[in-house]
């Protein structure tokens, strides 16, 4: 790498031709280049993405280009892409509770949900919505479950921070995006 | 499984004698859901008064509800005695309670945080919800296509079953008066490596070619021991796409 603006260069082009999302591991390999560095060419290429109609998705170290959210309107048109069945209620409550608490075990999701929640649990998991991320440390070292990249981009996020409102008194539900297609 | 889309639509039963009920009436999954509901309909404000004051409003929708799992039921049926015996504390107030009660006025507090914790992830859960409705997907670059050969990939059971029962839905049950053929897995393994002998087939369109679904079913078998005998290889071209099958090279 000669400079900073072509490792940008080159892990936009990985990215672009990668069809599942890459670790900054792999990108560091692919590049020759340390972690700082490769955090540094995601920053300026996300900077750079501004404005366009691909965005570069972040999942803890994963990263990933996607295309807008306000945009999936067309692409949905263009590609007629199948649609994911809809999840219950319960699916989304137990995914907020995973999404926010991350990483959680299932005893916490069923201590707050007060009720057994295996079923909705390897559900998610089936979707790729939620998967176990580790082991907790207190007895019998249970799973412990985290949200994935396929959340994100189901959910229409860039990253995690984007998620619409912190479980809080004054949660008061999110406000999505304008949607280009209304404009 | 809780999620509606993976437990199977229900099945027309021609002869079914209990009528059918369609009008969908609220689930309570657990006490805390209920409890939840109820403070919100009774617009009690669970920090201003006592969970007591909701006990009978409790005890009326658990006398109403349809009979359940008994290991659910317990969980209800928990709450409910907590609560009475909250009551009746209640009831009889200026005594020093005793250590028992004292408890209880702890667990009280214990409840009101959880819901209140439990409300919060509710609201999220539908904000959630509403984005997904809001059609802002972000799509990736599509997946290439995925040659099950060479260096194979664990065939995932569970997503297979699943797209099984979807396909065993676009077929119509028997029709009880009807003398249909049965088949034996032994004459469907024929069927298919005919198939085979004529080339690559549609696992789809070979299932959906059954007259009844416990053809379908027969077939589907056939063709996972023909996976277990290592006879043949499946492709998937595209993401959800035709699952190709097609005969291994001796």
């Amino acid at each position: 790498m000669s400079g900073p603006e072509s490792l940008c260069m080159a892990l936009e082009a990985i990215l672009f031709s990668s069809n599942r999302p890459l670790q900054v591991r792999e990108l560091q390999r692919a590049t020759d280049s340390d972690r700082a560095a490769v955090e540094r060419g995601l920053d300026e290429l996300r900077e750079a993405l501004a404005g366009r109609a691909v965005m570069l998705q972040r999942h803890q170290d994963l990263v990933n280009l996607a295309t807008r959210p306000e945009l999936a309107s067309y692409v949905r048109r263009a590609l007629r892409p199948e649609v994911t069945g809809r999840l219950s209620p319960a699916a989304y409550e137990t995914l907020a509770i995973v999404a926010y608490q991350q990483p959680v075990t299932r005893s916490r999701i069923e201590e707050i949900r007060g009720v057994n929640s295996d079923g909705v649990i390897s559900n998610l998991e089936l979707r790729d919505l939620v998967a176990e991320v580790g082991r907790g440390d207190s007895p019998g070292q249970p799973r412990l479950y985290g949200t994935t990249m396929r959340f994100l981009q189901v959910m229409g996020l860039e990253s995690l921070e984007q998620l619409p409102a912190p479980p809080g008194p004054e949660a008061d539900g999110a406000q999505g995006a304008t949607n280009l297609a209304e404009q | 499984m809780t999620d509606a889309t993976a437990t199977p639509p229900p099945t027309v039963a021609p002869l079914d004698p209990r009528p059918r009920i369609d009008v969908r009436t609220p689930v309570f999954e657990g006490p805390m859901e209920l409890l939840l509901a109820l403070c919100e309909r009774e617009e009690l404000d669970l920090f201003e008064v006592s969970l007591s004051s909701v006990t009978d409003a409790y005890l009326a929708e658990l006398a109403g509800m349809e009979h359940r799992d008994p290991m659910q039921m317990a969980e209800f049926l928990w709450l409910a005695s907590r609560l009475l015996l909250l009551k009746s504390i209640r009831l009889l107030p200026g005594e020093e309670p005793e250590p028992e009660e004292a408890e209880l006025l702890g667990w009280e507090e214990d409840v009101r945080r959880r819901l209140q914790e439990y409300r919060q992830y509710k609201e999220v859960a539908e904000a959630l919800m509403a984005r997904r409705d809001e059609d802002q997907e972000c799509y990736p670059a599509p997946a290439r296509e995925i040659a099950v050969e060479g260096q194979e990939e664990a065939l995932q059971m569970d997503a297979l079953v699943i797209a099984f029962q979807s396909l065993l839905q676009r077929l119509p049950p028997r029709p009880l008066v009807y003398v249909g053929r049965s088949w034996t897995m032994e004459e469907k393994l024929h069927v298919l490596e005919d198939r085979l002998n004529r080339g690559r087939f549609d696992l789809a369109e070979v299932i959906l070619d059954s007259e009844d679904r416990l053809e379908a079913v027969v077939t589907f078998v056939a063709f996972l021991e023909l996976l277990r005998r290592n006879r043949v290889i499946v492709h998937q071209p595209t993401r959800y796409g035709e699952i190709w099958v097609e005969e291994r090279a001796a």
